[in-house]
């Protein structure tokens, strides 16, 4: 699974700990995501989606799929 | 970009305390048994034992979360597997071994044989319980 999470916590210049206390998690968990190396549970990925004010598909995308179509 | 040293050192800290903390419980607790001082082994292991969640309720934020179960979770389920093929293939081959009065039955393998087989009823359960907690 792909995501923009990276760049969106950097356009808000949030750190990930910030990002992660904001949702919850640890900032491992953050750090894994953005690295592709953990795909999140549905519950955090609508906390992730509703904090960005973005729907889940615009900031996960399956693989080979950039998202370049998905945002509203 | 936003830097995040601060944050980074200090959560990797607090893990690494809170699982050495519970790796000492454990030795101390195994050294103390086995030289002779279960007392002080006891001891041991509930002060360090004691000394992790304290840590872990110190720490502001989630010290471990989903993942940590995830990682959990493949864990343990790796863990039964191992148990699970091993069992299925030493204990019966030792048993016809035994049988055929090749090998001698090794008493210390009997509350090891014991044990599988308790852990194996315990996951049937474990996995009878979930069926029944199913939405």
């Amino acid at each position: 699974m792909n995501n923009d999470l990276r760049e969106r916590r950097e356009q808000r210049e949030l750190t990930q700990s910030d990002l992660a206390s904001a949702v919850g998690v640890t900032r491992q968990t953050i750090n894994s995501i953005e690295r592709g190396r953990y795909d999140p549970s549905l519950e955090l990925a609508f906390e992730l989606a509703a904090f960005f004010d973005c729907r889940i598909e615009d900031l996960f995308h399956p693989d080979g799929d950039d998202g370049s179509e998905t945002e509203s | 970009m936003a830097t995040d040293t601060h944050g980074r050192d200090t959560e990797s800290l607090y893990r690494q305390l809170f699982v050495g903390l519970w790796v000492c419980s454990g030795v101390t607790l195994a050294l103390g048994t086995t030289l002779g001082h279960p007392l002080a082994g006891v001891a041991g292991f509930v002060v360090c034992g004691v000394a992790s969640l304290a840590l872990f309720r110190r720490y502001e934020g989630p010290l471990f979360d989903e993942r940590d179960e995830a990682r959990q979770a493949a864990a343990s389920k790796r863990t039964l597997g191992i148990v699970g093929i091993s069992s299925a293939v030493v204990f019966p081959t030792l048993t016809a071994l035994w049988a055929l009065d090749v090998i001698a039955w090794p008493r210390w393998l009997t509350p090891v044989a014991l044990f599988v087989a308790a852990l194996a009823f315990l996951q049937v359960g474990s996995l009878m319980y979930e069926s029944t907690t199913d939405v």
